[in-house]
Formats: structure tokens, C-alpha cells, sequence
């Protein structure tokens, strides 16, 4: 999952949390619970952040590093929000949703040439194509399978980063192998 | 951009958690059965198990609210579902107000209830006061659910799952919070942030906040920790006087627990396997782990097991599997209906 950077306290922040009594990075840690000592004895530290809320508007917050320095969490604009509303719910069309069938309702290659977002270069639009190779193998449709890992391994074989990707056409090898190996029994 | 955008998940008997949760003794002759949230593994093929085997609510693994409402590719990799995906809870961390009233408006559609969790123990979330910090920031996390009450009301369920404290009263003050707050149900996890999961769950403890709760108000509380069997169910319900139990760890080995299963029948890891391949993009590691533990529960003898866990690719756990067991499809005459494993050779158990 992708993080935000995170980014030291502007000094002029800095000085408007200390007007309100809260420290600035660099110079304070972050308010902590009490620590608990009812039956805390040879516990690790029992200190509990909470985050500070800078713009309540762009949920922008300040939290806690490991090292107790502090670091801003950005906020996210509304019309940044907007956008990324507007993109999950009219082009992604809510989230990835699958019903059983989904994969073998129309052709993966099909799939993949007319959609424009999908592009072979990203791990996650390969691990379909795999999902689909896999479903195949494990329906045991050996002649439709062998087709599509056959199509994919000279798909594969011309990406730039070949190195990172050569495990999955070792893998599509190794299953056009083993149907091609049941077909002829 | 389009103003008008899908809203929240119409909620009826069928679908509406709280719902459900109130009724199950009465429909069923049982407390609710909830599938808890795990952090990697409560995805979509392991959740259609799950309500296969009498799981009547099932959760999805946490989702951060913060990289959900930035960033698509996290929305990619973090939620899958369909159209049998229902009852269906999204849990969420998150650490902010308006992190969260966004992620409530970009899920509500599809799913069927929002639970934030106040119970993660890991350290990274803790220091951005995610899951179990929550319950030392009582104020944060009541505006949280405020927020969503108010904007949203019975449209939106919302559930908290939460730690209890090393102070018991502590907790009943939160929940006491919490139910003034408007939240739908609570779920308590008998254990304190720092309590290891070897270490029996305090079930006094849940006992004691559940009391205290039910003395001031109607709000459902489910208890969390150590189901393993509809007995464990049956117990910690009787002894606690809550209204339903949820298992995690539990239906990882055995997801048919709350249909009586005492281990995890065959049939089980039939069905996994065929929603796995299904629905797809489920990595090698995660299927292999969820293998793993269904394998353990039934007590597969070691050395198959070893060899289990040395296996590198999906394809050769399918050929693994077709040359030890007899494995049926979907629409195979006795799919998902065997309880013991169906050895190709002499019984290795």
C-alpha cells in the first residue's frame, strides 16, 4: 500500500502550536496517554499517540514517529477528494467486484487490448492474467489454458523490466508445459 | 464531475447487521455468528467460506481510510467484493474525522456497515493513533462516530471494535461514550493492547463492561476472543450476557466452526479453493497460509505438511494437491461435502 511521506512541522506552524501549548516537531512528543502501571511490570513502553488535527478540513494531522519526533500526516483538499470520488465511482465504478464467472466471461487478452487503464507493465494487471491462466489449470481447460499462457509468455518476454517478472514466465512456461503434457496423454 | 453518486446500501432484514444481531435468537434459535476482521486474510474467497459455514456478518480486513480516499491503487488492492458478499462489515482505521465521513461515503454503497478499529495492536498504527490508541482518545473517537450518526443516521450501521483497558471502568466510561454517540453495536475484545493472544481472554472483563453497558442503554455488544467451537460460543455467551460472538483466529483454522464443525471439514478447503480461483488475485502466500491452517486443524500428517509449505507457485500447489487428495470442482457430484481428507493413497493422517 502506497504511504504518504511524511514531513517535519514548518517552523511557522511550529510557533502557532505553541501558542495553542502544543510543541512543534523536533521539540516535543506527542501528548500520551497515562501510562498504566495497574499490572504493568516488566511491560514496554505503554505510551499511546494522539494524533493532532491541524486542518480539520483536510484531515491533516500530526502524528508520531518511531524515533518520537513528530511528522504531519497532509491533508487532502476537497477538491482533491472530489476528484478521487468521482474517479472511484464513475470509472472505477465502485470497487473491484467479481462474481463467480467474471474471469471466464470474456477473453482476458480481449480485455486487457480495449480497456485503456489496464497496462501489462503493472503487477496487478499481470496477477489477473495469472488468476486466469491459474482458474483455467485448476478447471482443468488444459487446451484454452495452454492458448492464453502461450499469448502471455510472448507478451512478457518483450517488457522492459524482464528480470522482476521472470518468475511469472517461468510459471506460465512451466503450465503450458503441463498442458501441453496432458493433452498428448 | 457527476453530482448524483451511488448512496449508502438500502438496509433491510435481510442485509441490516443490527438487524440481524437483535433477531438471531429469536430467527435462528442462536446468537449472531460474526467472522471477524484479519489483517490480510478476511478476503473475498475466505469470507464466501465463511457464510458458506453459518457466519451470519462477515468483516473485511482493515482498510486505511487515508490511502482508501487518496489513492486508487490502494482501493485496487484493499476491496474486492460481489454481489454475495452481504451482510458485509468494512473496517476501517483511521485516525480523523474527515477521513473517515469520505471512506463512509465511498464504501456505504457496498458494503452493509462500517466498523472502526479501536483494537489493533500494532505498533505502527498505534503512532498514528489508529486501532487500539483509540480507546485513549475517547474524545477523537466519539466525534468520529457522532459524525457519521449525524450525517448518516439508521442509513449507515457503525460498529467499534475495541480493546478493553488494564482499568475495566475505563472501558465502560468509552462504551458509555460511544452509546451517546449513536453507535449501532460494540464489539470488546477481551484482551488489553499489550496482552498477548496466548494469554486466555478476560471474559470477567467483558462480562463486567457488558453489565455496565446494558444498565444504560440497548446497544448490542459482542464479545471477541478464544471461539473456538460452537461450545466456546455457547459459553462465552452464557457467561458474558452478550448478544453474539465473533471469531478470528478460530475460523482461520476451522471456518466451518459455527456450523458445528469441530475441525475443518474437507469440503471447506474444496470451496476455498474454488472461490480462490474464481474470483482471483489472491496471492500465492495468502492462499498457501489459509491452506495451511485448514491442513493443521484437520491434523494432516507433518511430513505432507512440509512439503505444503515448500511449494512456490499456485500452479504447482493445484498439481500438489490433484496428486495427494481427490480435490473436486464445482459441479463435481459431492463438491464441498466431504468432512475427512480424501487421500489418492493410504490414509496419512
Amino acid at each position: 500500500m502506497l504511504k504518504n511521506s511524511g514531513q517535519k512541522v514548518p517552523k511557522m506552524l511550529a510557533q502557532e502550536l505553541e501558542k495553542l501549548h502544543i510543541a512543534a516537531a523536533g521539540t516535543f512528543i506527542l501528548s500520551e496517554a497515562p501510562s498504566e502501571t495497574k499490572n504493568g511490570a516488566g511491560r514496554p513502553n505503554q505510551a499511546v499517540t494522539k494524533p493532532i488535527s491541524v486542518d480539520p478540513d483536510t484531515g491533516e494531522v500530526i502524528v508520531r514517529k518511531s524515533t518520537g519526533k513528530s511528522k504531519i500526516r497532509k491533508g487532502q483538499s476537497s477538491d482533491e477528494y472530489e476528484r478521487q470520488r468521482d474517479h472511484f465511482f464513475n470509472v472505477e465504478k465502485g470497487p473491484v467486484w467479481t462474481p463467480v464467472g467474471w474471469m471466464t466471461k470474456e477473453d482476458p487478452l480481449d480485455r486487457l487490448d480495449k480497456n485503456p487503464e489496464s497496462d501489462i507493465r503493472l503487477k496487478q494487471t499481470r496477477q489477473k492474467l495469472m488468476s486466469h491462466c491459474h482458474l483455467l489449470y485448476y478447471r482443468k481447460q488444459y487446451e484454452d489454458c495452454a492458448q492464453i499462457c502461450q499469448t502471455l509468455i510472448t507478451r512478457f518476454e518483450v517488457l522492459e523490466s524482464r528480470k522482476k517478472i521472470q518468475k511469472e514466465i517461468d510459471e506460465l512456461a512451466h503450465i503450458l508445459q503441463r498442458c501441453r503434457a496432458i493433452a498428448q496423454a | 464531475m457527476s453530482n448524483t453518486y451511488p448512496q449508502a446500501r438500502i438496509l433491510t432484514k435481510i442485509n441490516d447487521p443490527l438487524h440481524i444481531i437483535k433477531t438471531r435468537q429469536i430467527t435462528h434459535n442462536r446468537p449472531v455468528t460474526i467472522a471477524g476482521p484479519m489483517v490480510r486474510y478476511s478476503k473475498l474467497p475466505f469470507r464466501q467460506v465463511c457464510r458458506h459455514y453459518d457466519a451470519d456478518i462477515v468483516y473485511t480486513p482493515m482498510i486505511l481510510a487515508r490511502e482508501f480516499v487518496r489513492n486508487c491503487h490502494a482501493r485496487i488492492a484493499d476491496f474486492s467484493s460481489n454481489e454475495s458478499d452481504s451482510p458485509l462489515i468494512v473496517q476501517v482505521g483511521v485516525n480523523n474525522v474527515t477521513d473517515l465521513l469520505r471512506f463512509v461515503e465511498m464504501v456505504s454503497p457496498y458494503c452493509d456497515g462500517i466498523g472502526i478499529n479501536c483494537g489493533c495492536p500494532i505498533k505502527e498504527q498505534i503512532r498514528e493513533g489508529i486501532g487500539s490508541a483509540l480507546i485513549y482518545n475517547p474524545e477523537l473517537l466519539s466525534s468520529m462516530v457522532s459524525a457519521v450518526k449525524e450525517k448518516y443516521g439508521d442509513k449507515v450501521r457503525l460498529e467499534t471494535k475495541i480493546r478493553i483497558h488494564d482499568d475495566w471502568d475505563q472501558t465502560v466510561d468509552l462504551c458509555h461514550k460511544l452509546c451517546d454517540a449513536g453507535v449501532d453495536w460494540i464489539t470488546i475484545h477481551g484482551r488489553t493492547r499489550t496482552t498477548r493472544s496466548s494469554v486466555p481472554v478476560n471474559l470477567d472483563a467483558i462480562k463486567y463492561i457488558t453489565d455496565k453497558i446494558k444498565a444504560k442503554s440497548n446497544v448490542p455488544v459482542i464479545a471477541n476472543g478464544d471461539c473456538f467451537s460452537m461450545r466456546d460460543l455457547q459459553k462465552i455467551v452464557d457467561y458474558c450476557g452478550v448478544d453474539g460472538v465473533m471469531a478470528v483466529r478460530g475460523l482461520l483454522d476451522n471456518p466451518a466452526l459455527f456450523s458445528g464443525y469441530d475441525k475443518c471439514p474437507w469440503g471447506a478447503l474444496e470451496l476455498f479453493w474454488h472461490y480462490a480461483m474464481e474470483f482471483g488475485g489472491l496471492p500465492h502466500q495468502l492462499l498457501l497460509h489459509h491452506l495451511h491452517c485448514m491442513f493443521e486443524s484437520m491434523g494432516l500428517e507433518k511430513s505432507l505438511h512440509n512439503e505444503l509449505m515448500n511449494i512456490r507457485t499456485t500452479t504447482e500447489l493445484i498439481e500438489w494437491f490433484d496428486s495427494h487428495f481427490v480435490l473436486k470442482r464445482f459441479g463435481e457430484i459431492g463438491f464441498s461435502e466431504a468432512v475427512d481428507i480424501p487421500f489418492k493413497h493410504a490414509s496419512k493422517v
